[in-house]
């Protein structure tokens, strides 16, 4: 599902450098990126998502080396067969539950089908609130939106970026649950990056990064 | 849920920032679009009222009174000129025809013209009911005379002495209505038209004495004569003939109706100015809306492009955003612009002024929207362009 070889990743203030040489996950499995804070992990995510672009090495999703395409195309790629699950679970807050699912299928050149985006809200439990606001749902509830709106065009891969990191324990346990229990019945590799070691428990399988390193200036 | 559906979604979730755009943007549209609208009217009333008329005769004085009161029968006249003048002039081989003007009374504010059925002809004057005068003392109103009067044929009215309402009233001489014109969006619509004899009789009143008679109908006068050519090369020798070998002077209202409109032109720029100023005060304010927008919104704008929209679509809804204010505001400002032309025609209805109509739409006027989308994209495209810029994975990481 993903295969990450010789990545190199420069901030842009140069020197800090992103290391991974190589690094496999299979299709349908989970894994926690772990790490202390400012490892890397969240641009880990973006390297993945094709939101930056490394600086070496390649990132290859589901057979498709992102480096390799146009923007416009990687942009498609990623609406198509990415789905991502920020911190805040930020949903439009102009839309309503369901147009929030629309409006990923629309920008991701997909039919618009709110069949699909209804069954989808149902089986995140929410459809009973599809025509609510953001601002008229309970955190769980807006959640549960943002992670429906995250598969509504089926990806292979779901990234999630800290999403447990200001849950108190029994809301953590309860978005651990949904986010694994929906990979596993959706078919998608989920792929967490976080320091909860709340987590750690639920996903035997981590990837540890190093603290940012120093390159040594020649 | 396209990205035009998105941009109006914010749109609608700030009704106050959007409705005061919109407004502003009306307000500008507004404004030239009332100068665009009065200026074409008062431009058209000004044409239907001259045509067929190549020159005014009259006493000498200015020529622009000469045509405001002989054709737009706006001013006083600039007084008589003697029949067997006029007569003498309508001999000239270059003129086809001379159609008499007789001023002097008014009914209710409504002009009294003794002329000819030439002049009705001229304009098209059709009748509405009844039939045209044969003899002295019948009248034939224009639509808008009856309508204000409630006048019909068979009624009988006195003229008061003067062009305007409140002068002695001719008790003793007592007009007949036999018709009534239909309407042509001319000045024939607020006249009463009666023939030249008419005139004369009201004010020489019935004459007895034989020999007083004579002398009274050889000093007959008529106001002023609109003059047909027969050949346009008339206009290169006849008025300077006529300015310069007789007592007489002449217009042409073609030259002075030119002059009077740039006159109005002048106004006319200002306001327009002014529309120009509020319209680029409306492109400011949508700026500073849509640079806060791109604020406010960058982390909406950020988990758009994790949902895989291109940089381009982010551009492409705030230019949307403004492009829907645009359309709005210029369409609110035509309907504005119409509104108070509506309201200045009621005016100068009132003023028994020219008649122009606030309701007359045309497609040329979708033209003044062009200024206002013109100031929406512009207003747009340095916020659309930083919001395709941003830099997303920084804004993601900000808030983790």
């Amino acid at each position: 599902m993903i295969r990450i070889e010789q990545l190199r990743f420069a901030y842009r203030n140069g020197s800090d450098v992103l290391r991974l040489d190589e690094f496999t996950l299979e299709p349908k499995s989970n894994i926690l990126v772990v790490g202390p804070s400012g490892c890397g992990k969240t641009t880990l995510l973006h390297l993945v998502a094709g939101l930056l672009q490394p600086t070496a090495g390649r990132v290859v999703v589901d057979g498709q080396d992102l480096a390799g395409l146009a923007p416009r195309a990687r942009d498609l790629f990623r609406g198509r067969h990415i789905g991502i699950v920020l911190q805040q679970f930020h949903l439009l807050p102009t839309l309503t539950a369901m147009q929030n699912l629309l409006v990923a299928q629309s920008i991701a050149g997909r039919p618009v089908d709110r069949a699909a985006a209804q069954a989808m809200l149902a089986a995140l439990g929410v459809d009973e609130q599809a025509h609510a606001y953001p601002y008229q749902l309970s955190v769980g509830q807006q959640q549960r939106v943002a992670i429906a709106r995250a598969l509504i065009n089926h990806p292979m891969l779901l990234l999630a970026d800290e999403p447990t990191s200001n849950l108190d324990d029994e809301a953590c346990a309860a978005v651990a649950d949904l986010l694994l229990d929906t990979a596993r019945r959706q078919g998608v590799s989920l792929v967490v990056a976080t320091h909860d070691t709340r987590l750690k428990a639920r996903v035997p399988r981590q990837l540890a990064l190093p603290g940012r390193r120093r390159e040594a200036s020649a | 849920m396209n990205i035009a559906q998105l941009a109006w979604s914010y749109l609608r979730a700030r009704p106050l920032g959007t409705l005061l755009n919109v407004l502003l943007l009306a307000l500008g549209v507004g404004t030239i679009g009332f100068v665009w609208i009065v200026n074409g009217q008062v431009g058209d009333s000004l044409n239907r009222d001259a045509r067929g008329i190549d020159l005014v005769v009259g006493a000498k004085g200015s020529p622009m009174q000469l045509i405001l009161s002989g054709i737009y029968q706006l001013d006083a006249p600039t007084g008589n000129i003697p029949l067997k003048a006029a007569q003498e002039v309508a001999k000239n081989p270059l003129i086809r025809k001379v159609i008499p003007i007789s001023l002097g009374d008014s009914f209710r504010g409504f002009r009294v013209v003794g002329t000819s059925p030439d002049y009705v002809a001229l304009y098209g004057g059709q009748l509405q009911s009844g039939r045209m005068w044969n003899d002295k003392m019948e009248a034939v109103l224009g639509s808008t005379v009856a309508q204000h009067s409630g006048q019909q044929v068979g009624g009988r009215f006195v003229g008061s002495h003067g062009l305007t309402e409140g002068g002695p009233v001719h008790g003793d001489s007592v007009y007949t209505v036999v018709g009534v014109l239909k309407p042509t969006g001319t000045v024939l619509d607020r006249l009463v038209l009666v023939n030249t004899e008419s005139v004369w009789f009201v004010h020489e009143g019935a004459l007895t004495d034989p020999d007083e008679r004579k002398v009274v109908e050889g000093e007959r006068q008529v106001t002023l004569v609109l003059v047909q050519y027969t050949s346009p090369l008339a206009a290169v020798s006849l008025p300077r003939r006529i300015n310069s070998e007789t007592n007489m002077q002449s217009a042409s209202p073609a030259y002075e109706s030119a002059r009077l409109f740039r006159m109005i032109g002048v106004g006319a720029d200002v306001i327009r100015a002014f529309g120009g100023v509020v319209l680029a005060t409306a492109a400011l304010s949508l700026f500073i809306a849509l640079y806060h927008a791109l604020n406010e919104r960058a982390y909406d704008i950020a988990v758009l492009r994790t949902l895989g929209a291109r940089p381009a679509s982010i551009a492409l809804m705030l230019v949307l955003e403004a492009l829907m204010l645009a359309i709005l505001g210029g369409v609110l400002g035509l309907l504005l612009a119409h509104g108070l032309a509506a309201i200045l025609a009621w005016w100068m209805t009132q003023q028994e002024s020219l008649r122009i109509s606030g309701w007359v739409f045309s497609v040329e006027e979708l033209w003044l929207l062009v200024p206002a989308l013109l100031a929406a994209a512009l207003a747009a495209l340095l916020p659309g362009w930083r919001a395709s810029q941003a830099n997303i994975s920084a804004t993601l990481a900000r808030r983790n």
